[in-house]
This record gives structure tokens, sequence and C-alpha cells, in this order.
């Protein structure tokens, strides 16, 4: 093992909004602040988070669909933010994208035999028969016949498309896969056979995956590591069984507690979280979350937690939760080196 | 035949073998193939199930908003208080719609009117719908925003729906609709737009409201956990029928229809296991347009025998105020 499949330094992403010639100082939206977080092979590492929290703008910062304002993304050791058109073009095989809607991510007009092997063709040319044999091999994989392949996508259910999402994907046998709320859009039933055959794929082929998503059962269904955000931020990072049990910084309790469990004996107790997510453009002093947070002392206005390495393998930004050592009472994040290391100490349970 | 449980106390709504249908180019499509619930007064009642059980087509039918074209309502009774709805007049229904049953819906921005400030849009259903001035429903209005907690209702009455964010947006249409204290809500997925901390800021919002103004709420949902955490009773649909309806706490302790199994063992549960399979409903949810032959979820059954394949099953009582449609319903259930 020489170290992570994927590492990610630092990691900021600032849009300008409104930008007009008679502005002056145009506004900030600060969508991705100094994230930082590494992937191993064949590990899920999950992205959780409301709303404008920023991590559908992580995924497209893996994928370099956006061009970072800093900070590295290292695929086995090679950033590629730096690199150029062909080389990317030859790490894009080794990184695929699934995304939220199975009807608009897919084009009306392609057959599924073409949807799936479109990616494949963009590197090499394939005979007719080469082809088909490529998709029916993948839609076999997908779970579905290989008499589908000559389907249009609006002859298919919302689940076949998501498995053809997922086929394509597959199609270049990527090391890496990011999903961006890839079970989001589908009714339950549909969810658990897509959760199911990811998980299939994941143990067949042992692709590691970023997954995105709202929704916190889903993530502790699938992930081996989650990484909460908050404006921009990761607030904490732990192996998903730690974080589930025991949610040590205040958004991931509040989060926790806000879901809804089908068991209509609990007795729902928390009173939930006041107010509303802050602008990205002017996000609050200190910790970002101070404003709506019932543990908030005066030093959370003021100063930015770093992320703090605990015993158990997590890492959370929080004064009052995780303070930080006494030596180390700068308000300074710890080195990136040190942080991408301590968030990789739990790696794949299986 | 039906199952009608609870004659006599106070029954709000009482809907009758309600049978709607779209008509498409490729045929007539029956969304709603003849259901039976009731409300009662005060009540909150979830209607479950997954995309295109006919869940908001329910909704749609009571209030008669069914586009007018494309779907009509040809069977059954909606009886409110007694009335039955679809004998009213256009004229006559526009006095209940809003006024008596209320309605809100999954995406506050379409459902608001852009270029009207929100307190123009609450005092507006005010004003419809009882005999108040203006300035009386503006500050009628203003009374609303408070009671939906939202911060400085002085000023926010004169915001446009794009100067608020999806939440406040959502406090905004329950202000609108509980303006006029109706007796029923109708809620069609509320919250499914929503950040998991906005949701559980408005369910507490419409069960707390609900409570001080006595109004039932129908809630639709396709998640089972707003419907454990918020509703009394709850009806789950298939296909365009009822399978099964009871009690929230004989639903998800007894589940006694195979797809309302099928549907609670899918979702991952924190409470079990991870990366384990999910047990899955196999199959896909059957096309309406052709006729379907006895029971609609028997091709993706795992109790399914003959008689499923050749009668539609109808609802049975399985246990006080809970019934099944399912022949095998004895079988099915504790296992």
């Amino acid at each position: 093992m020489t170290g992570p499949l994927l590492k990610v330094e630092n990691l900021t992403k600032h849009y300008t909004v409104g930008a007009g010639f008679l502005r002056k100082s145009v506004p900030v939206v600060r969508a991705v602040e100094d994230v930082s977080f590494s992937v191993e092979a064949g590990e899920t590492l999950c992205v959780v988070g409301e709303s404008g929290c920023g991590k559908s703008t992580i995924a497209r910062l893996l994928m370099r669909i956006v061009e970072p304002t800093s900070g590295r993304v290292m695929i086995d050791g090679t950033d590629i933010a730096g690199l150029k058109k062909e080389p990317l073009r030859a790490w894009r095989r080794r990184m695929q994208m699934v995304f939220q809607d199975p009807y608009s991510s897919l084009n009306p007009r392609l057959t599924a035999e073409q949807i799936i092997t479109e990616p494949v063709e963009n590197f090499e040319r394939l005979r007719r028969k080469q082809r088909q044999a490529l998709a029916a091999d993948l839609l076999r994989k997908v779970g579905m016949s290989p008499e589908m392949m000559h389907r249009l996508p609006s002859e298919l259910s919302g689940g076949q498309r998501q498995r053809l999402g997922i086929a394509r994907a597959l199609s270049l046998q990527p090391s890496l896969i990011i999903a961006d709320e890839a079970v989001s859009a589908l009714d339950v039933s549909v969810q658990a056979q897509i959760l199911n055959l990811l998980l299939d794929l994941q143990q067949q082929m042992n692709i590691a995956f970023v997954f995105i998503s709202h929704d916190l059962s889903v993530v502790h269904h699938i992930g081996h590591r989650v990484a909460v955000m908050y404006l921009g931020r990761i607030v904490e990072l732990a192996p998903c069984e730690a974080l589930f049990a025991n949610p040590v910084h205040p958004y991931t309790e509040a989060l926790l507690a806000a879901a809804p469990v089908p068991d209509p004996t609990r007795v729902r107790l928390e009173v939930p979280l006041e107010g509303e997510v802050p602008s990205p453009i002017d996000p609050p002093h200190g910790c970002a979350f101070h404003p709506r947070c019932p543990l908030a002392i005066e030093r959370c206005r003021e100063v930015l937690p770093a992320l703090v390495p605990m015993a158990d393998g997590r890492v959370v930004a929080c004064h009052v939760r995780a303070p930080a050592p006494a030596t180390d009472f700068s308000g300074q994040p710890p080195a990136p080196a040190m942080l991408a290391r301590s968030c990789a100490t739990s790696t794949v349970s299986s | 035949m039906q199952s009608r449980n609870a004659g006599g106390d106070d029954v709000l709504l009482d809907v009758l073998d309600l049978e709607t249908h779209f008509y498409g180019e490729d045929g007539v499509v029956p969304a709603l193939g003849g259901i039976s619930f009731q409300i009662r007064s005060g009540e909150t009642l979830g209607v479950v199930g997954e995309s295109g059980c006919g869940k908001s087509v329910t909704a749609l039918s009571i209030l008669r908003l069914l586009p007018k074209l494309s779907a009509k309502t040809v069977g059954g009774e909606i009886r409110f208080r007694g009335r039955d709805l679809l004998k009213l007049s256009e004229p006559e229904m526009r006095l209940i719609r809003g006024d008596r049953i209320a309605m809100i819906f999954q995406e506050p921005m379409t459902s608001l009117n852009p270029v009207h400030t929100v307190g123009d849009q609450i005092a507006e259903a005010v004003q419809i719908h009882t005999k108040a001035s203006r300035s009386e429903a503006m500050a009628r209005a203003q009374e609303m925003l408070r009671l939906v907690r939202i911060a400085d209702p002085e000023r926010r009455v004169n915001n446009y729906p794009y100067e608020m964010s999806g939440g406040m947006r959502q406090r905004v249409m329950i202000a609108m609709a509980l303006a006029c204290t109706p007796e029923l809500l109708i809620a069609d997925e509320p919250t499914t737009a929503l950040d998991v901390t906005i949701q559980a800021q408005i369910l507490r919002l419409i069960l707390e409201l609900k409570q001080r103004m006595g109004t039932a709420v129908m809630l639709i949902t396709h998640d089972l956990g707003v419907v454990a955490e918020t509703c009394q009773r709850a009806v789950v649909m298939y296909a365009g029928r009822i399978v099964e309806q009871a009690t929230v706490r004989d639903l998800f302790a007894r589940p006694t229809h195979p797809y309302t199994q099928g549907l609670m063992r899918s979702a991952p549960d924190p409470r079990r296991g991870r990366q384990r399979r999910l047990p899955e409903i196999p199959g896909i949810v059957p096309s309406l347009r052709e006729p379907i032959a006895g029971c609609s979820f028997a091709p993706r059954c795992p109790y399914a025998i003959s008689i499923c394949h050749e009668k539609t099953p109808s609802l049975r009582d399985v246990g006080p105020d809970h019934a099944a449609a399912c022949w095998r319903s004895e079988e099915v259930v504790g296992a």
C-alpha cells in the first residue's frame, strides 16, 4: 500500500456573484473552505450536510468540472489540478460520476447501448460486435437484461435509468466513483435495489466511493467513514459507526436528532435546531455554526475552531466538545499532512 | 364489504369508492381504483406510498383541482361533514376550498405568486373568505406570520417570496393555508424539498398549530419516518388502491400487507445492521394503462398464490381499526 487512492488537501472554492463593472467589491460565495480528506481503495467516504454546505461543489472539484480556488486533489499521489488536457483525460478514466437525476443525466436520443459505451468510445474505437459485447456485460453487471440495450431512456423506469447511469460510470473500470445524491430521487423500494447494487459492485471490483447525500439513514447504511459539512467546511469526520453512535460536533448531533425515525413508539425529546443556515456570502465569524449552536461560548464567536483529532480516529472542529490541546492554542488548523493522516487512520473494515 | 370502522365518532371527511381516471394519448389510466377512507375531526392521517400510487391524485380529487382536460373523478363520494363535494357547484366548491379545506404543496416557490408580497397573498386569502377589510386582512396576515414563527413579521409581511428561504416560504404557505382556520389541511409532501433540520421545524409547527386550531391534517408523504413521528392513523397506497390502513402504532408493530412489509424492510434503518443487503421488493410498479387482473401487487409479492392473480382483494378487518387488502393477511402478519 503506497497511500490513499484519493487525497484532498486544503481544497477551497470561492465563487464570485453579481460581478458588475459598477460594483467596487464583488461578493464572494465561500462554497468550499479548506477541506481535507482522503479515500482508500475500496472505501466509501460519505459527505453529508444540508443544501448549500458545499457537498456538490466538492464533487465537481474532484471531477475537475470546476477549478479549485486553491488546494490540491491527488489521485495516487498525482495532483490532478495541474494536469493539462491529455493527461487529465487519462486520469478521468480512473474517476467517474453518478448523478442524482436519472432523467436529465441521460441523453434521451441515445439507446442504452450507446449511453453506456460512450465513455469507452471516447478513448478507443469499438467495432459493433465489441460494443455490443461490452454493453451486454455492463448491463448484466448492473442487474439488467442485455436485451434492454436497444431501449431509449424514455422506455425505462427511474430505477433502470439509474442503473444505466451506474453502468456508464463502470464502463471505464474506474477505481473511484463519485455519487452525488445518487439514490435521492428514487422511491425507497428502488433505492434499496440500487444501494444493494453499489455494495455488490464495491465488493466485486474494489471500487471506492465518494458518496454525497443528505439522507443519514442511507449514509449510515453504506458508508465506512462520514464527513459532515456545514457552510463549506468539514465540522466532523469519523468512522461511520462511531459517528452515529456518538456524534461529537453539536451540528452532527442536531442533524442526527432531526432525522425522522420509523418508530411511532419513540418519544421525540430533542428540540429541533432553531434558525436556518446562514449565507455563505457572509458566514458568521469564528465557528460558522455558533449562531444556532446551543453550546456556543465566547470563543466560538471569535476563533475558527480547528479540526482536532480524537482518540477514536475522528476529527472534530468544536471549541466546546473538542478543545484543541493546550500546547497548540493558536487557533491555527493542524498541518494538512497530519490531518490527512488522522483522517485515514480508519480504513475499510471488511 | 369495505372496512368501515368507527362510524359514529365525528367523521370529518368520508371518502367512498373514489375513482379517478386520467385520459392520455394512449388510453384511460385508472389512477384511483375505488378508494375509501375517513378522516376524523382533529386527527392526523398519513397517506404513504411511492411515486405514482395515487397519493396526490387523491388530494386533488378531494379539492376538485384535477386538470380539467386530462382527468376526471368518475365514481364514488367525498362526504365532507356529510355533504358530497362531488355534487357541489363550482361556486359552492370555491367557498369550501381555502376556507374549510386548505392545501399546502411540496414546492413553496411555485405555489406562491412571485410578483406579490407574502402579506398581500395571505390577506387575499383572508378577504376572499371573510368580510374583513383590507387593513384587517393585513393585520391577520401579520398575526399569521407571527404564529408560524417568522421572525420580524412586521417587516417580513412586505417581502416577496424570492426574498425568503425555502423553509420560510413553506411557513408562509402554512400561514396562508391556516389563515381561515380550516377544518382540514391537506399537506402534500410539505417537507420533501426541505433540509432535515428545517423539516423537523416545519413538522413540529404543523402539529402545534393543528393542536391549537383543532384542524385535521391529511399528510401525504413517501417517508415512513415522517408518518411514524406525526400521524395517528395511516393508509398505505399501491397502484391506485389502499392496501392497508391502521393506527400508526399498529401499522408499524404489525404490518399486515406484504407491500407495507416490503416498504418498511427496504428502507435503510440505523437500528438494524450496516453494509448488509437490504431486502428488495423485486420488480417494478405496474403500469396502470393495462388492466391488472387480481391484486396489483401479486407479481412482486412473495406470498402470491393463484387467487391473488385472479381476484382483487378488498380491505378486510384484521384487527381493531386495522384493515388490509390481502388474500393471505393471516399468514402475512407476524411473518
